[in-house]
This record gives structure tokens, C-alpha cells and sequence, in this order.
């Protein structure tokens, strides 16, 4: 049976520093890297010989479908249990995502994430559960654009961002993905003042500079690209509305 | 009463979860929700399938024949009082998705698609893209953070609820949560509390569940005085197509599109039209698991691997355009459908089970309350294609509101500092205990092995002979957890201290699981047993309630499924109404 080398980098505290381990994992058919760490997990010791700790990472549904495993595998960022260790001729290196604060090992804080959502008020006003309303229907554009819904918080875009950075207050391009379905729906009309302004303004949608990383490294695929020319035409109407009007 | 507004908790982050969290603040609660992780993460966002709600009576469909499918699928096994609110309230559910941000998937003229799922009289579920569980996901905890701005609630992401605070009378008084960075353990007091922690589908093997749902907060309210009602039923789905990693489902249209067959004699057999020729193919999924056992008999296979889905005949356009999730599930494992038959095998899709409550979500315990899988409601002994997520979203409505109204009406007290602090000390002794274990054991190692014995003929066709040798060796299991030593001492982020504290309660879980399926003798749903096939009214209408008694569970078969009218009676397939 084949077997892989799997170098991990890992970080006891977010104040201590970091060091590297060396795994060997016997590879199964359809093995991927979640499945590599879950067997470290369960003989904790390095090819070394040396027993050590299991690796903490972030994991949930397996499936690919709520992006808690995402991390930097052999300098890309994926999703963990996504990547078959078959794809891999050499040896499998594994680091944590870098532009979130470290929690142990490979587990960041995407705490961040929720903050930036928030500052652009990314939710509707939507009359609670009695609220009367008419027969349902969806435009064309409301069901082009629900594919921006798919964004699972993983951070991919983020962390392929060269915009996003100690000395930027820009946060990824998932905030597009979350505005856009909002501001250019009915449901969200109430709030797309608010989130106009929180994109014209500092770590807004013009702080992005074009990289298109993030469309790359998106796990489902979702146009960010597009996101941004969109935000930032919708984003300088509003802003050319606001000055005339005073 | 005191003079504020009424504190109330809600345990998880998920969609039962958050749907209790936004009826609460817009009821005018002060909410405190707590999660193990980001919402992104919940266990919902593994239903890819949308949510069935009647929205007009176009193609003669009907609140009414809602509820009578959900009844007949269920095998006429649940509350039909519960099941009929359910169904009335979903299009109003479904509209206000609508208006919160949720796209449905559109038809020609603009309106939502509707689509069929096995055991449906009528289309009815409405899709979102991919995965619609996700999207729900990301629109309420767009919800939550508009309470949270408002100052209605506070998130406690990264917490892990470890019990309840309760009183002298038992009542729940709040919870006690760990912070999985710096390991604090925290008493947070509150006026009622409402868990939707999941169920409990990661016991088995293999699982179409998140990692998360091991049913080890159910135990842990269980040690508090809370019951559990039916932990041996447990859906699996026939049809999983092996992918990267985990297995994903076939979703019900694809199974009325395409068909299913075994090789035989060198020519596809398709036994489930054999077996079912009045339904043409197209059976409750505990049907099909039913006929897919009988068809490995008699091939002499084994129940997983050897049939295979066969949508190549079906016009691409139509397969991507109605069949989103399970084309994108295939495209993720690499796998073309449309170009070759798939082989599919079984694999846990949900439990049906969870802490008895009654139909407003009151759980046993008073100020306690459960919805979405952490309660055992509205399925019966199947859940019915599209009826998941409008189960958690109306059970999340549902617990809320009861919880309201009970806290209104026996007022609102504070816990008392000795309540919190004992509460505190409780857990704190149990860290201790777990720390102070001692052997060369592993914990992961264990889990993994627990895995392997919960598979496909433990839950797909169940054996007394086979179930009393998984107890036997989760029996084994538990004891070598006692010899299994903490490899990490850190006191920052160590999730293997969270990792033991859990399987303890999820190898009792099995356990409770592997119990209640041998009492139970009689087939109905999901539930299976290859010696009593037919379903048995005359003993078997009962809940299976489980409660724990010093140290071990009883089960009390005394309560009857309340059957009102002849709804809940309806024949639904083999064994029915005998």
C-alpha cells in the first residue's frame, strides 16, 4: 500500500510560534486530506517516531457544503475534504489560512467575516411571519443572481487577496457576494442605502484592485469577478445620486 | 415578574436553531445563542433538498393532502395535531424565506418550481440552486446579525454547550457552555431554554450527516432529566452515491426520472417496480431500503454496492435544471450520471428520533424546549422528501413561541448564584474526571471503530442477533474510552478534552439506539426487522420513550401515538393498516 508524507504546520497558541511535523499516512483509494489528518488523529505520532498531539482543524460536513475545513494545501487554498490525497505525487504540505487570526494548528478565527458582514448590514427588513403579501414571484435577475448565495464563509477569496492585508481595512470578496442578491432584489431594498455606503466608504468595494484571484479560489464557483463590477457601478450610481441630491 | 424582558437561550446555530433565535427577537426576548461554530457550519447545510410547502391549490393540492402524505410517508406515526400545524404554516414559512432573501428555483411564468419527491401526491418542494440548506443558512444568520446589531441578542460562536442550569424543581434556568479557545466554563442564566443541537446521524456509518450531529448534547439533557422518544428510528437512504469523502444522496426526483436496478442473469433487474408495481418505481425511501434488502438476498450480495441509478436516458437540460444538487453533488465526486448508471449504497440520511416533546416543543423538562433533529417530531417513522427543512424552521417558530408564552406566564426569575455556580463545579468536576483517566487507549481510534460497527446491517435490516452484538461491542468500546488517557494537556483550544467529553455520551447514544431496536418488534418506516416484518398497530402505536435511571436507560413503551382521525391510518404501503 502506497504511502504519503502529510508536513503540517502547527501552532500551539496564537502567541507562541509555529513549527512544522511530519505525518506518514497510508493511502486507501479515495483518501482525501481530511480523511489523512481524522488517521493522524487516531495515532498521533510523527514519521519520526515521536508521539505528539492530534492536529486541530476545523471540520464539519464532509461534503464540501459549509466550508469549515478550508486551509492552504500545497500553497492553494481548498477544502480539505475535497482533495484527494491521489492527486499528489510528492508530499502533501499543510498550513493554516493566513489572513485570520490563528486559533491552534490549523484552525483560524473567521469571526472577522461576520464583523465585515455586519458593517454592510447584509440582512433584510422582511415584516415578520404574518406579514400579508401577494403571490410569489422571482424575476429573471432575482434567480441569475441566487447563485451568489452559495457563499458558504470559508474565506478562500480572502485569503488569495493580495487587497487583504495588515495595513487594509478591505475584507474579501464574499461581502460582494452577500450585498449583491440583497441590494439588487426587492426583498433588500430597505437596507441598500446602508450597504452602498458601507462600500463607498474605507475597505470598500473600490479597495478591491482587480487581482480575480478570489473567482479562482471560490469552492463553489461563484463570480465574484462579475460581483465587483457590478457593486462598483451600482456603488458609484449611488454615490453620484447622494451628491446631487446634496 | 421582573421588570424586563424575558431572557431565553437558543442551543445551536443551525436552522432550527436561528429560526427560534429571530421568532424570539422579534417577540421581544433578549436572546443568547450559543454554537460550537460559525451557522456556515450546522448540520443543515448537508440538506440539499428544498422545502415542500403548499403555496396555492394549483394541481389540487392542499394543506390537507400535505399533511396526509407527510402521515402516510411516516407510516402513520406522528402527531397528526403537530403534522397538520406544520403544514399550514409552511407557505407563510415559505413566503417569509422569500421575503428574508432565500431565491427559489423559477418556473416559466415566475413562480417558484415545484417539484415531486417520493411518497408526495402532488409537486410541492420548492429548490434553491445547489444546496438550499447553505443558502438558508447564510439568510438567517443574516437575521441574526441584524438581532445581534439591534441589541436584541448576543452570538456566542465557538462555545460548546455542555448542560442546563436547573433549579430545585428541575426547571431550566439558563446553560453552562465551554469557550473551546481559552477552555473557560461559563453559567449563562436564562428563562428558558430552546436546543436544536441536531441529531444524532454521525453514530453511523456511512453518514450523509455532518461530523457534529453524535447526539451527545441529547444525552447530556437525558443525565439532566429529559426524555428521549424513539432513538431506533434512524433514516438511511438506499441510494448514496459514493463521492469525495462523504456520500451524497439521490434525491427523490431523480429516482421518478431515472430508475433502479441490480444486474441479474446479466440483464438490469428492477426490482423496485417489481416489488412495488402500483407505484411505478417511485416509493417512501424506507420502501426502497425495504425492497433494495430483498433484492441483495436473493442476488446473494450485500446491501451496499451492487445497484446502481440509471439516469442516461434522462435530456441533460432537464437533469441539471431539476435535479441541481444531486448533478452538482455527482460533479463534486467526478462522477457523470448521464453518461453511465451510478452505483448507489445505503447510508444514514438523518434520525428520526430526538427528546420527546409535545406539540409545542416543550420538552419533558420544564423552561426546556427542542426543535429541528434535536426533537423527535412531525416524520414519524420517514420524513418525507422537502419536509426537513419546514420541519426545523416551523418547529424553531414553533419552541419559540411556546417559550414566550411560558415564561409570560410563570415569570421571569434570575438563577440564583448558587444555581450557576453549582452548575459550573458540575461540569469542572467532569473535565477533571476525564483529564484524570489513565491507559494507552485513543478516543479517535475508538470512534472510528464505533463507526465501522454501526453499518448498513445495523441499520438497514435489523436483526435482534446482530443489534445484541453491536451492544456487546459498544459495551467494549465504552470501557477501553475509560482506558484512554488525554494525549493533549493544553489548556488553550483542546478539542480532544471536547472529543472524549462527547463520545461518551454518542457510545451511549448507540447504545440506547441498538436497545430500543430490539424491543421494538415489528417493521414501520425506517425501522426494519427482517423477523417481524409487518406493521403492528395492536401493540406497536406507541413511542419508545427512553429515560435514564441511575446510570442506565428505561424504555416506556405506555404512550400512544395519538391517531385522531383516519388520516394518521392511512394505508402507506406494505404492512399498513393490517
Amino acid at each position: 500500500m502506497a504511502r504519503t508524507l502529510i508536513k503540517i504546520r502547527r501552532q500551539d497558541d496564537p502567541m507562541d510560534l509555529p513549527y512544522w511535523e511530519i505525518f506518514e499516512v497510508e493511502v486507501e483509494p479515495g483518501m482525501t486530506v481530511s480523511d489523512a489528518l481524522e488517521a493522524i488523529s487516531r495515532a498521533p505520532v510523527t514519521s519520526e517516531g515521536n508521539p505528539t498531539t492530534p492536529v486541530l482543524w476545523d471540520c464539519s460536513c464532509q461534503s464540501g457544503l459549509c466550508g469549515g475545513c478550508t486551509m492552504v494545501i500545497n500553497g492553494r487554498v481548498r477544502q480539505a475534504c475535497q482533495v484527494l490525497l491521489e492527486e499528489f505525487d510528492g508530499p502533501v504540505v499543510l498550513q493554516p489560512l493566513t489572513k485570520f487570526p490563528i486559533v491552534r494548528d490549523l484552525k483560524v478565527d473567521r469571526g472577522p467575516m461576520l464583523a465585515a458582514l455586519e458593517r454592510h448590514s447584509c440582512w433584510t427588513d422582511g415584516a415578520g411571519l404574518g406579514a400579508a403579501d401577494g403571490p410569489m414571484s422571482i424575476a429573471k435577475e432575482e434567480e441569475e443572481l441566487s447563485v451568489f448565495l452559495d457563499c458558504m464563509m470559508c474565506g478562500a477569496c480572502s485569503e488569495s487577496c493580495p487587497q487583504v492585508n495588515p495595513r487594509s481595512s478591505f475584507s474579501g470578496a464574499f461581502v460582494f457576494s452577500r450585498v449583491i442578491p440583497l441590494n439588487r432584489s426587492r426583498a433588500g431594498q430597505d437596507g441598500a442605502g446602508q450597504r452602498f455606503a458601507a462600500l463607498a466608504s474605507k475597505g470598500g468595494v473600490a479597495d478591491c484592485a482587480g487581482a480575480e484571484n478570489c473567482e479562482r479560489a471560490c469552492p463553489r464557483g461563484i463570480p465574484l469577478v462579475k460581483a465587483q463590477a457590478m457593486l462598483s457601478w451600482d456603488t458609484a450610481l449611488y454615490s453620484a445620486r447622494r451628491f446631487f441630491r446634496g | 415578574m421582573a421588570d424586563r424582558n424575558p431572557e431565553i437561550a437558543v442551543i445551536g446555530a443551525g436552522v432550527a436553531g436561528m429560526a427560534a433565535a429571530y421568532r424570539l427577537a422579534e417577540g421581544g426576548a433578549q436572546v443568547t445563542l450559543v454554537s460550537k461554530d460559525l451557522p456556515q457550519r450546522a448540520g443543515s447545510a448537508c440538506i440539499r433538498d428544498g422545502i415542500a410547502a403548499v403555496l396555492d391549490g394549483s394541481s389540487g393540492d392542499s394543506a390537507e393532502l400535505h399533511a396526509s402524505d407527510t402521515l402516510g410517508c411516516g407510516d402513520g406515526f406522528a402527531s397528526e395535531v403537530a403534522v397538520r400545524r406544520m403544514c399550514e404554516a409552511a407557505p407563510a414559512i415559505a413566503r417569509l424565506m422569500f421575503r428574508l432573501g432565500l431565491t427559489y428555483d423559477r418556473a416559466q411564468d415566475g413562480s417558484p418550481r415545484k417539484v415531486s419527491t417520493p411518497g408526495s401526491s402532488r409537486p410541492r418542494v420548492m429548490q434553491s440552486g445547489r444546496a438550499m440548506g447553505q443558502r438558508l443558512l447564510g439568510v438567517l444568520a443574516g437575521q441574526t446579525a441584524r438581532a445581534q446589531a439591534a441589541g436584541r441578542l448576543n452570538a456566542f460562536y465557538g462555545w460548546e454547550f455542555l448542560s442546563i442550569i436547573q433549579d430545585d424543581d428541575g426547571r431550566a434556568r439558563g446553560f453552562v457552555a465551554q469557550d473551546l479557545r481559552n477552555m473557560e466554563i461559563r453559567a449563562f442564566p436564562a428563562d428558558a431554554v430552546i436546543v436544536c443541537t441536531g441529531g444524532y446521524a454521525s453514530v453511523f456509518s456511512p453518514s450523509l450527516g455532518a461530523g457534529p450531529a453524535d447526539g451527545a448534547s441529547l444525552i447530556a439533557l437525558c443525565e439532566q432529566g429529559a426524555r428521549l422518544a424513539n432513538p431506533e428510528f434512524v433514516q438511511a437512504t438506499p441510494f448514496s452515491v459514493e463521492g469525495v469523502s462523504r456520500a451524497v444522496g439521490v434525491p427523490g426526483c431523480a429516482l421518478s426520472m431515472g430508475g433502479v436496478w441490480a444486474e441479474r442473469d446479466g440483464r438490469p433487474w428492477r426490482f423496485i417496480e417489481e416489488m412495488y408495481p402500483e407505484r411505478r418505481g417511485v416509493v417512501p425511501t424506507y420502501l426502497a431500503s425495504r425492497s433494495l434488502v430483498r433484492a441483495a438476498k436473493e442476488l446473494g450480495a450485500e446491501a451496499g454496492g451492487f445497484a446502481r441509478i440509471d439516469i442516461t436516458g434522462i435530456d441533460p437540460d432537464r437533469a441539471w435544471s431539476e435535479m441541481l444538487p444531486f448533478m452538482d453533488a455527482c460533479a463534486q465526486a467526478g462522477i457523470d450520471p448521464l453518461s453511465e448508471p451510478v452505483q448507489v449504497r445505503p447510508a444514514v440520511q438523518r434520525t428520526l428520533g430526538g427528546l420527546w416533546v409535545d406539540e409545542g416543543h416543550s420538552t419533558s423538562v420544564p423552561g426546556l424546549y427542542a426543535a429541528g433533529q434535536a426533537a423527535c417530531q412531525y416524520h414519524g417513522a420517514c420524513a418525507l422528501g422537502g419536509n426537513e427543512l419546514i420541519a426545523s424552521l416551523h418547529g424553531g417558530f414553533t419552541s419559540a413561541a411556546s417559550a414566550l408564552q411560558w415564561v409570560g406566564a410563570t415569570g421571569a426569575t434570575e438563577a440564583s448564584a448558587s444555581m450557576r455556580s453549582h452548575a459550573v463545579e458540575r461540569e469542572e468536576d467532569l473535565v477533571a474526571r476525564v483529564s484524570a483517566k489513565e491507559g494507552a487507549e485513543n478516543a479517535y481510534a475508538i470512534a472510528w471503530e464505533l463507526g465501522r460497527e454501526m453499518g448498513p446491517d445495523v441499520f438497514l435490516e435489523k436483526s435482534a442477533e446482530r443489534l445484541a452484538r453491536a451492544a456487546g461491542r459498544i459495551d467494549e468500546l465504552a470501557e477501553r474510552l475509560g482506558a484512554a488517557a488525554l494525549i493533549d494537556r493544553s489548556e488553550w483550544a483542546n478539542a480532544e478534552l471536547s472529543f472524549h467529553r462527547r463520545l461518551a455520551r454518542t457510545i451511549e447514544m448507540a447504545r440506547l439506539y441498538a436497545s430500543a431496536s430490539i424491543a421494538r418488534e415489528e417493521s414501520r418506516g425506517v425501522h426494519f426487522r427482517a423477523k417481524h416484518p409487518e406493521r403492528d398497530d395492536s401493540r406497536w402505536m406507541v413511542t419508545t420513550v427512553a429515560l435514564l435511571e441511575k446510570g442506565s436507560f428505561k424504555l416506556d413503551h405506555s404512550e400512544r401515538v395519538a391517531a385522531t382521525d383516519g388520516l394518521a391510518r392511512r394505508s402507506s404501503g406494505e404492512g399498513g393498516g393490517k
